[in-house]
């Protein structure tokens, strides 16, 4: 992948590299990083939307408590994606209510 | 009930026992507002209540959340196939525009059904939902700016009588004349029935239902019942004598996934008196039901759950919206069973046309209280 790699370099040993599908698209994970550690990695801040005014809400505390990182992981809504691992090929998607106007 | 008399510049007090409004079953049941479970004459209250539902919002000035989501109904049982041919006839017959729909046809739809879901039918003009709390709360807000007073914590003690005709009502506050009074207590309705010497057949039928987390929207229905319920809502004796114990609790899946993205799992029918606990094996009940008929809810969790109480009419299951003719100035408003959110703007309706015109814009006769005569 051509974009930037913010993961620190020197000194970490990494397990098996795989790919995850955040919604539709295919971003590099390894193996013992958690989804939120993946998104972020990857440049990916926004995790779901909010049901009224439609804000991007993301990794805010990073620990379980905080429940704004909570996306569709594997057809699975209100996953906290910084308490879930990444697996090879699990799917991730933005999650939101779209009502329809 | 009291906007629609304040409308008609009726002077109208409100008293309700409780410390708040939606204290009983109006803050206890899940707005859904179907129209093809029902048969005539119910059937043709609902359609014009739903009428009134549509721009509720604007006229009274309070957003009561009302979305027209449509409704399906479906069934996982072969059986019931032709049975489920013959009420699409019925409601066509009716004018109601339904379309019978097959299980492949809708899971294409709506992708998280079950895979034995045989048959279905839809409904999308008519069939709604509402915030009933909003509803209430709407109304309330509406009445009291055309004048209407609410005494809340107040308790009515005993209904004054002069000559066959009502006078007054004594509460524990205080004394307060009238001409007429609206028995709308719901399932509370036979007690003060007997303050007046009546026997109102009404009795306290429990639901109970679960909440979960808000999740994103289903794609293509968010209104669901199953075809039992046909049978749990409206033919108890078959219910009773069922050797299911899912039927005996009066379980039919009845799903609602409201704005936010909750749902809602009823339903269950059971008489305990005025206990509104619930109960664990109907709970189960109702959780196995939800996640047989659409798998994906086993991963969502439940946040709370509550019981509440259908006033039912246990002579023929229909409401009684009439005056009586002793006491004169009674007028009662109740047995809506589990109908009261979908019918209580028409029932308003009819009750101030009642009160001030001694008439009404459609034929109530099925539901006059002298068809408790035998027992009064």
């Amino acid at each position: 992948m051509a974009t930037l790699n913010r993961r620190v370099q020197a000194g970490v040993e990494r397990g098996k590299c795989f790919e995850i599908e955040v919604d539709g698209e295919q971003i590099l994970a390894y193996e013992g990083e958690t989804i939120a550690t993946a998104l972020l990695a990857a440049g990916k801040r926004s995790c779901r939307r909010t049901t009224k005014k439609k804000e991007p809400r993301g990794i805010y505390c990073g620990i379980g408590v905080c429940f704004e990182c909570r996306m569709i992981v594997d057809g699975k809504p209100n996953t906290r994606v910084c308490q879930t691992l990444a697996t090879p090929n699990c799917t991730v998607q933005t999650q939101y209510i779209d009502l329809e106007d | 009930m009291a906007y629609y008399l304040a409308k008609k510049g009726t002077k109208v007090i409100v008293i309700e026992k409780r410390e708040g409004l939606c204290f009983g079953s109006s803050g206890r049941n899940n707005g859904g507002c179907p129209v093809s479970p029902f048969e005539s004459p119910v059937l043709e209250l609902v359609r014009e209540s739903l009428k009134l539902y549509k721009n509720l919002s604007e006229e009274i000035g309070y957003d009561i959340e009302y979305q027209n989501t449509g409704f399906l109904m479906y069934s996982k049982n072969e059986e019931q196939y032709p049975d489920m041919e013959r009420k699409a006839q019925n409601l066509r017959r009716s004018g109601v525009n339904v379309r019978l729909i097959e299980g492949k046809e809708m899971r294409e739809l709506e992708p998280s059904l079950a895979a034995d879901v045989i048959v279905g039918i839809e409904e999308q003009e008519e069939s709604s939902l509402v915030n009933p709390f909003k509803v209430n709360y709407g109304f309330a807000h509406a009445a009291r700016k055309l004048g209407a007073e609410f005494l809340l914590s107040t308790e009515v003690k005993e209904i004054e009588i002069n000559k066959g005709t009502i006078t007054s009502v004594i509460t524990d506050r205080g004394k307060i004349k009238t001409n007429f009074v609206v028995l709308a207590a719901g399932a509370w309705s036979p007690e003060i029935g007997k303050m007046l010497g009546l026997t109102i057949p009404v009795k306290p039928q429990r639901g109970q239902i679960i909440v979960t987390e808000p999740v994103p929207l289903n794609e293509k229905w968010r209104f669901l019942e199953e075809a039992v319920y046909l049978t749990t809502a409206f033919d108890a004796e078959a219910a009773k004598k069922s050797k299911d114990p899912g039927m005996k609790l009066g379980i039919a899946g009845a799903f609602h996934q409201n704005n936010t993205g909750n749902w809602t799992i009823g339903s269950s029918r059971d008489l305990a008196g005025y206990d509104n606990q619930v109960t664990m094996p109907t709970v189960k009940y109702l959780a196995k039901r939800a996640i047989k008929f659409m798998p994906k809810l086993k991963d969502v969790n439940c946040i709370r759950m509550f019981a509440g109480f259908r006033p039912i009419c246990y002579m023929d299951g229909l409401p009684i919206l009439s005056k009586v003719d002793n006491p004169s100035g009674l007028v009662i408003a109740t047995g809506h069973a589990g109908d009261g959110v979908t019918l209580a703007p028409l029932t308003g309706k009819l009750i101030s046309e009642l009160i001030t015109e001694d008439r009404t814009s459609i034929p109530i006769d099925a539901f006059t209280f002298s068809r408790f005569k035998h027992m009064n």
